[in-house]
């Protein structure tokens, strides 16, 4: 397996986790904000956000188990401290045994160090760390995620439990690491292919968080049926008897043989007419007639005579 | 002379003919002229008469008259069209039983069998505008005569004097303007610097008011 292929598969399985995490809501918002409801002694209200997120959304047992495994008593002094803003993801010696996801309630032992479970960028605001912010700082949601968007997903499975998964620094071990602890998820070579952008890129836009402009991974293929007939500048143009068409440039050509090679044969410069015609509309009025044609018609001979006399 | 072909130059001016209409018979008034006993000739006595008129006439050959006017002046010459004219507005006078307010149809054909009698040629009246043109055609006259004749005969039909001037002359036809001295001296002038008579005559009614 080439390192690239290496890197897509280690991609997918990250893909794979920010997509289960970011379905849930964030956990370190409520588990934070239980941890502070605690310490100030309000024990109604923490049941009761306890269950307001649990009513929300379902949680998943193995989601929040490696989270609530790692009791801290610094935690508990000080609650969560969890870094909103960043999307580096860490997770150091988890265990993966899995636990009951309402004990982490129970206990002021089962402490939450969500700065040394996850840290995840990019909150999602959901309904329940809205309504947490009341009672507990902004700061103090541990875990947010949000799903990326662009990365193929693989249909989710039981999360691997490797003993140890360092993203941002040593990739291609990882990679590695991974393949040999499963070597069954991966497809036989000739029927993977990369449907992302290139997984350099990818990767470092999750770790730095740049948005760069993906080229589209497929093109469509050319309909089929009759072709039209190119023009005869067309195929000038693809024989090479033309070039592209521009006056002043074929001018500045003609001069710059002219300083080169006198001698040279002279160059056909074409010149195409670049015509500007005036839009003039042919339906209006132009015309307008002022009064009438003065009608000289005397009845009598008397009056014509006496008209003719008076020029 | 000018010739008498219409230019382009005077395409604005309305020609408006009195020649005599072909008209049917009782589809409306036309005009006549009564032709019957117009010319008395008095065998016994050996005198003609026109109708209207208790002066003998002459019955001349036009080559005599023709040598009579070549040979006398032209003060001569338009005394004896004046007093040829005067003779046939008298008996246009007669035909008329209003001259004042003889429609130019009326007038024209009277004028035109008088003339017709006299034999001096056929009468038609053309207005270019508001010029009045008197068109003579197979008139044995000069123009010369023909200009004091027409004055002549209209200053008698109708009382008003005009000064007439030949502007063309077109084989056997000749056009005669009736108007006034100083008109008539500006037309000359205008014939004499090259225009043509319609030119002229349109240029006759820049100045007019």
């Amino acid at each position: 397996m080439t390192p690239v292929q290496k890197i897509a598969r280690l991609e997918a399985v990250l893909a794979r986790i920010l997509a289960r995490a970011g379905s849930r809501p964030p956990l370190g918002a409520t588990r934070g904000e239980a941890l502070a409801l605690r310490q100030t002694g309000e024990p109604e209200k923490v049941t009761q956000a306890h269950s307001e997120s649990l009513g929300a959304t379902e949680i998943d047992p193995s989601v929040l188990a490696p989270t609530e495994s790692r009791p801290t008593d610094e935690a508990t002094r000080a609650g969560v401290r969890g870094a909103s803003s960043e999307t580096d993801i860490k997770w150091s010696s988890l265990p993966p045994a899995p636990a009951p996801a309402p004990d982490f309630i129970d206990g002021s032992a089962n402490a939450f160090d969500g700065a040394d479970a996850m840290e995840a960028s990019v909150p999602v605001e959901t309904a329940s760390s809205v309504s947490a912010a009341d009672a507990v700082r902004a700061d103090d949601r541990a875990v947010s995620v949000v799903p990326l968007r662009g990365v193929e997903s693989i249909p989710p499975s039981d999360p691997p439990a490797p003993s140890e998964l360092e993203f941002g620094t040593e990739e291609t071990g990882l990679a590695q690491e991974f393949e040999a602890s499963h070597p069954s998820d991966q497809p036989p070579d000739s029927s993977r292919r990369l449907l992302g952008p290139d997984p350099e890129e990818q990767i470092a836009r999750i770790a730095f968080g740049k948005e760069t402009e993906q080229p589209p991974c497929h093109t469509p293929p050319p309909e089929s049926g009759r072709m039209l007939a190119g023009s005869d500048s067309d195929l000038e143009l693809e024989l090479g008897t033309k070039s592209s068409f521009d006056p002043f440039e074929a001018r500045v050509d003609d001069h710059a043989d002219d300083d080169e090679d006198a001698s040279s044969a002279p160059t056909s410069t074409r010149l195409v007419v670049l015509e500007t015609r005036a839009s003039i509309p042919s339906d209006g009025d132009v015309a307008e007639v002022i009064g009438s044609l003065p009608r000289h018609s005397p009845e009598t001979f008397l009056q014509a005579l006496r008209s003719s006399m008076s020029l | 002379m000018p010739s008498a072909s219409t230019p382009d130059s005077s395409a604005h001016l309305t020609l408006r003919s009195r020649a005599p209409y072909n008209l049917l018979p009782g589809a409306m008034a036309v005009p006549t002229f009564d032709s019957i006993h117009a010319v008395r000739f008095d065998l016994p006595h050996g005198a003609v008469h026109a109708k209207g008129d208790p002066e003998r006439c002459v019955v001349v050959p036009s080559a005599a008259l023709d040598s009579l006017i070549r040979d006398s002046s032209p003060e001569a010459a338009e005394l004896f069209g004046r007093a040829w004219g005067s003779a046939i507005g008298k008996r246009l006078a007669s035909r008329l039983e209003d001259a004042e307010s003889a429609t130019l149809d009326d007038f024209v054909t009277q004028f035109a069998g008088e003339a017709a009698i006299s034999g001096i040629g056929t009468v038609a009246l053309e207005r270019w505008g508001r010029a009045l043109v008197v068109v003579i055609g197979g008139s044995p006259l000069s123009d010369s005569t023909m200009e004091s004749l027409v004055a002549a005969a209209v200053e008698a039909a109708c009382g008003l004097r005009p000064v007439c001037a030949a502007v063309s002359r077109d084989g056997e036809t000749s056009r005669i303007f009736a108007g006034t001295q100083v008109s008539v001296d500006r037309l000359r002038a205008y014939l004499g610097s090259g225009l043509s008579w319609a030119d002229a005559i349109a240029r006759l009614h820049q100045g007019a008011s």
